[in-house]
């Protein structure tokens, strides 16, 4: 018994010292805290924003943001489009892995072919919902059917590498944000000897990542830490100001503010229930996320199939209210579908601003359109029942406020249905099992219709079944447009048609805050794609 | 140890074995059942669905899914997690884990029961006085109020402005930043074993061979210590069941407050994700353990005191 | 015959002391009143039912007194306080906590009470089967339940939620689903004791059916062992609702139990602490009073049973 207690005792010191053993680092770190693990470092897997931030901080890609967060070639040197706008021609400038192989256009041949052989999470963006690139559709659909593909189906595909510093990628149909798309994580390149040496390990550890951008990864114990140092092989290396980046796992923001505060790290988003005791704080600050809440409604529902209905629903959410008193996290009331700040028309102006607010709160307006809807159906009184998902905060602090919104209303009854994401996405509105969804959107990439395709009809996300024709035309409109104008035109009216129909109800445009060290400066952070880029964070 | 216990234990191990089995087939069907499934981007088409779905084996009936699953377990491979962190072995993301629990388990029943043990002799050496009645009031507390009940006291007192010391857990402080739960979790350990010695003790006391040892001129911290702690102490064992039942829940949830990474925060945040393999594995481990510890307390009460002998039923 | 004259004083009235004899130790008293006795003599038991029956009172009446609606949201007085106005404050969305801790409380009570009442319909009628019948039926149903017993209640708890999706319903049945265990093995043993007993046989030679024995002749016997049972049990089912609560399986928006309430506070402790202060105290305070009035119900109805 003595000897087994001294055993366990040992054992409880070496694992406890373990823990402690600290690390000392010299010249610049940036130290920053994340709610979130980074989950995977493949390119062509990796789907989480967590992810994205280490991957980029790895690898750069065709282009790359400039510390103003402005696109700009990365690995890319120049970039020209042919007159059709079908086919765009990358220069690849000199730049080298850290085993010091060069960068060239067959890493991201490979890389390419790569994530549609393995059907990555993201294989969509490289067909036509995303990059439109020839004969990934087809293949696509040869693995869906388990048909086999040949290797000369791969050799179809639209991305050839002419010679070692020059990539032609050819798409199917014009796409105006495709240097956008390219900062995207599943268009990087890999290094073919490197990535098939490492076979099914590649991006599962630090030794098993092999980098061209800003850094290189020293160490990464998953649910804990992740530090990276300066890679001297970058082709940008003086712009990278840092000599170590740290990614520290913190899940409870609590503990991540107090570390903040102790001086343990530069960054950490709080959670709105911190922002009471933060808001006055120089640190203190917030930013959009991209993410756009908003209810789904289901159209084979009888009384939702009813306008007034459903303009109801709409006025009956106080969406500032919402967002300025009970969220606090920079998050704001919904105008309309597009998010703000998701992207700008060819004038330089934010489609928001030039849409306009389609939806507001009224509850007069709200309780009139009721009843005219309810003397529609011939009913006194309806019930809807209401689904949000209890794991994906904050939309159980949206089904809160909305049930008390919508319980308000004289002759609507809602009740409640509590679920996980995936049992809301997976069974209820997949199989149409729901009438108010509670549901949140994030952009593939900066342009209105990652948004406004999800109204289409045969759209595999548009769940409720929303079809409109006029919506559908205006759509071809967009889709057929020459001009960059006169498309930016369309995609406004489209908007307008669904909004005046209320196929969805935008509720919030999901913001952040967070506590940001004063002395950091050049933190580039977006809504779209890779979150948060560390290539030129100084502290000074 | 003679032969009927060897028959005993040897019987008992194997019952165990058999409901571990079982269990086993139990826990593999029911998460099978959650609703959703670990592959949950809800951008991704349904042909890519059912081609990861058949990377990771799903797409198989689901017998032969628990077939490979458990000639895989026998060997140690748990399987890769396909959700919370793709494709990493849940063996070392469990293994991880575990450690963490573990090590904040034995601490608090080694902090526990030292506490607790010298808490109740004091009580019982000062029967009927304050003192006595102030450790009865602090073993009722601590045996009727959950742990996690005090990590949120810990919490309000310690962690609001004070900063005194980290409530949370910190991954650059390990041990400092884990104080605080393991105390938490300690309190009903403490508690309990203090009831339990007191009694003891007192009975103890009270008994003929005490008094004869003080007859025969032994100074009292002998008495006390030699001869009445060592025997009012071997019954402690009987406890030991209810005492690591509870904290195995208590761990699950102080975890959750005091944010530490241990198997119950792991099996929470799998259980979200429907990370199957995640899930089985944790809820496994709680069932291996669970069954172990009970076949320790059955095996020890043998073995210290025959007569409970559970060598029939009940 | 000589004749005899009594005096007057040659007898004397016995009156009423014929019973002079008779030896009185204790006067004879029902045992209810006996327990009774014993229980009020054990302060910290008397004092946890008080507790009990003023948070029970609470529970029930201070909702239906109160101007304010549990889950009536108003942003513009959020985050108040406790004052005058809102006894306890109000949390983040300004709902009134008064009014909602006590709704809370209400609910964590209404499920408790309702689980451990279905484990001990439950749990009574398996052990009745698996005792009575023995052999076979004993055997296999044993088998089971060791199966059922030896997985941790938190992870069956948290997998049935998941399954089945938490709601007022499933909460319950989720509870009743683990603690009924204890009530059948109690009601095993003691079916398997009473079994042979004489006044057993004689009702059966007399004819009784296994139904007539069951209910008359063994359940009475059982009583007192199941209604500690149901004080012990109490308190742990709402505990394992708040764990789960705690876990994100708790009742639905916008209901609140104790559970929920503390994690909404939890969430926000940081800055303002009363949010999670005062339902922690009410839940410390019911906790605590269960196990109290649960020891002294304990000693008073069975002296013999020994602490642990």
């Amino acid at each position: 018994m003595k000897k087994l207690l001294s055993l366990m005792l040992c054992a409880l010191m070496a694992l406890t010292l373990a823990g402690c053993g600290g690390s000392g680092s010299a010249g610049k770190t940036f130290t920053f805290a994340s709610e979130l693990d980074i989950k995977n470092l493949d390119s062509s897997d990796a789907d989480d924003g967590m992810s994205f931030d280490a991957l980029h901080a790895c690898i750069d890609g065709l282009m790359g943001l400039d510390k103003d967060g402005n696109i700009v070639g990365a690995i890319a040197k120049d970039h020209t489009v042919s007159d059709d706008g079908l086919v765009h021609t990358f220069k690849l400038r000199n730049a080298k892995w850290s085993n010091g192989d060069p960068v060239t256009a067959k890493d991201f041949v490979y890389a390419w072919h790569r994530i549609v052989k393995n059907n990555g999470n993201y294989a969509y963006m490289l067909g036509t919902d995303g990059a439109a690139i020839t004969g990934v559709d087809e293949i696509m659909e040869k693995i869906a059917n388990k048909e086999k593909v040949a290797d000369s189906d791969y050799d179809a595909m639209g991305v050839k590498a002419v010679d070692d510093k020059t990539l032609e990628v050819t798409t199917t149909r014009k796409i105006d944000y495709f240097e956008e798309l390219m900062t995207f994580p599943c268009y990087y390149p890999i290094n073919q000897k490197f990535c098939e040496k490492a076979g099914d390990q590649y991006g599962k550890s630090a030794k098993n990542i092999l980098s061209n951008g800003a850094f290189v990864m020293d160490s990464w114990s998953p649910g804990s830490k992740a530090t990276f140092k300066k890679n001297d092989k970058y082709w940008n290396k003086k712009a990278v100001k840092l000599d170590t980046l740290v990614m520290n796992l913190v899940q409870e923001p609590k503990v991540g503010a107090t570390n903040f505060k102790s001086g343990k790290n530069d960054f950490t988003t709080i959670n709105s229930e911190l922002v009471d005791k933060y808001k006055k704080d120089k640190a203190y600050t917030t930013f959009g996320e991209g993410y756009l809440f908003y209810l789904s409604l289901n159209f084979k529902t009888k009384e939702l199939q009813n306008l007034n209905v459903r303009t109801a629903l709409s006025y009956a959410i106080n969406r500032d209210d919402f967002a300025d008193n009970v969220l606090k996290d920079g998050s704001k009331g919904a105008t309309g579908y597009v998010p703000s700040g998701l992207s700008t028309s060819p004038d330089g102006k934010d489609f928001r601003e030039e849409a306009g607010t389609l939806v507001s709160y009224d509850a007069a307006k709200a309780q009139e359109y009721l009843d005219k809807g309810l003397q529609e159906l011939g009913v006194s009184k309806i019930k809807l029942r209401l689904t949000y998902g209890t794991d994906e905060s904050p939309m159980d602090q949206m089904a809160t406020y909305l049930q008390n919104a919508f319980s308000k209303l004289n002759g609507l009854e809602i009740e409640m249905v509590a679920t996980t994401k995936q049992d809301r996405i997976y069974n209820k509105q997949k199989n149409g099992d729901f009438d108010i969804c509670c549901t949140r959107w994030g952009p593939d990439y900066a342009d209105p219709t990652t948004y406004l395709n999800l109204l289409l009809d045969g759209n595999a996300n548009n769940y409720g079944k929303y079809s409109n024709a006029a919506y559908e035309e205006k759509m071809n409109e967009v889709t057929d447009a020459s001009d960059a104008k006169d498309r930016w035109q369309k995609m406004i009216e489209a908007e307008k048609i669904a909004m005046d129909d209320y196929a969805f109800i935008p509720v919030f445009e999901k913001g952040a805050a967070a506590l940001k060290n004063p002395k950091v400066k050049n933190l580039v952070q977006k809504a779209v794609g890779v979150p948060y880029t560390f290539n030129y964070v100084d502290i000074k | 140890m003679n032969k009927s216990t060897l028959k005993y234990i040897g019987k008992r191990l194997l019952i165990s074995c058999a409901t571990l089995l079982v269990i086993s087939v139990v826990l593999f069907l029911m998460v099978r059942f959650l609703p959703g499934s670990p592959i949950n981007n809800e951008k991704l088409s349904d042909a890519q669905r059912a081609i990861i779905e058949a990377k990771y084996g799903l797409d198989k009936p689901l017998i032969v899914q628990y077939v490979n699953y458990f000639k895989n377990m026998l060997t140690g491979d748990f399987g890769v997690s396909m959700n919370l962190y793709k494709d990493m072995p849940v063996s070392s993301l469990v293994g991880d884990a575990a450690k963490i629990s573990f090590a904040y388990g034995i601490c608090a029943v080694i902090i526990g029961s030292v506490i607790g043990i010298l808490l109740g002799v004091f009580a019982a050496l000062h029967r009927n006085t304050i003192w006595d009645t102030l450790a009865t009031v602090i073993s009722v507390i601590g045996v009727s109020i959950p742990s996690f009940v005090f990590a949120l006291f810990i919490l309000i007192f310690f962690a609001a402005d004070l900063q005194l010391i980290p409530t949370m857990y910190d991954e650059s402080q390990v041990v400092y930043s884990s104080i605080m739960p393991v105390l938490a979790l300690s309190v009903g350990v403490i508690a309990n074993v203090a009831r339990f010695t007191r009694t003891e003790m007192i009975s103890v006391l009270n008994s003929e061979y005490i008094t004869l040892a003080k007859a025969k001129g032994l100074d009292g911290k002998t008495v006390i210590f030699k001869h009445a702690l060592r025997n009012a102490l071997i019954p402690v064992i009987t406890i030991l069941g209810p005492i690591l039942v509870n904290l195995m829940t208590g761990t699950m949830v102080v975890e959750k407050i005091c944010s530490v990474p241990g198997l119950g925060k792991l099996l929470i945040n799998s259980i979200q994700a429907s990370d199957y393999n995640v899930i089985l594995a944790c809820s496994f481990l709680y069932a291996v353990m669970y069954i172990f510890m009970m076949l320790i307390i059955d095996v020890s009460y043998g073995i210290i005191d025959p007569r409970i002998r559970l060598g029939k039923d009940d | 015959m000589e004749d005899i004259k009594f005096l007057d004083d040659d007898f004397q009235l016995v009156g009423d002391k014929q019973d002079i004899t008779k030896d009185v130790v204790s006067p004879a008293k029902p045992a209810w009143k006996d327990a009774l006795g014993r229980f009020c003599k054990n302060k910290g038991a008397v004092i946890g039912c008080a507790v009990i029956l003023i948070i029970t009172l609470l529970a029930i009446f201070a909702p239906m007194f109160s101007s304010w609606k549990f889950d009536a949201i108003d942003t513009s007085m959020k985050n108040i306080g406790p004052c005058a106005k809102h006894w306890f404050g109000t949390d983040t969305y300004g709902r009134d906590l008064w009014v909602r801790i006590w709704t809370g409380t209400r609910y964590s009570l209404f499920i408790a009470v309702v689980a451990i009442f279905i484990d001990v319909v439950v749990g009574i009628t398996y052990g009745l089967i698996s005792g009575y019948f023995g052999g076979m039926v004993d055997s296999v149903l044993q088998r089971i339940q060791e199966i059922i017993n030896s997985i941790p209640t938190l992870v069956v708890l948290t997998l049935l939620l998941m399954v089945m999706k938490s709601s007022l319903f499933t909460i319950i049945l989720a509870l009743s689903f683990t603690e009924w265990i204890g009530m059948s093995r109690i009601t095993r043993a003691q079916v398997l004791k009473v079994k042979e007993d004489e006044f057993v046989l004689a009702s059966r030679t007399l004819g009784a059916s296994d139904f007539f024995i069951i209910f008359k002749e063994i359940l009475p016997n059982i009583y007192s062992q199941m209604i500690i049972m149901v004080m012990m049990s109490i308190p742990n089912a709402i505990f394992y609702e708040a764990y789960l609560s705690f876990v994100g399986l708790g009742l639905p928006i916008p209901l609140a139990s104790l559970g929920t309430l503390i994690n909404d506070g939890f969430n926000s402790f940081l800055v303002y602490p009363y949010m999670m202060m005062i339902p922690v105290v009410i839940f410390s305070l019911l906790m605590l009073s269960f196990n109290l009035f649960g020891d002294g119900l304990r000693d008073a109805l069975d002296p013999t049973m020994k602490e642990m």
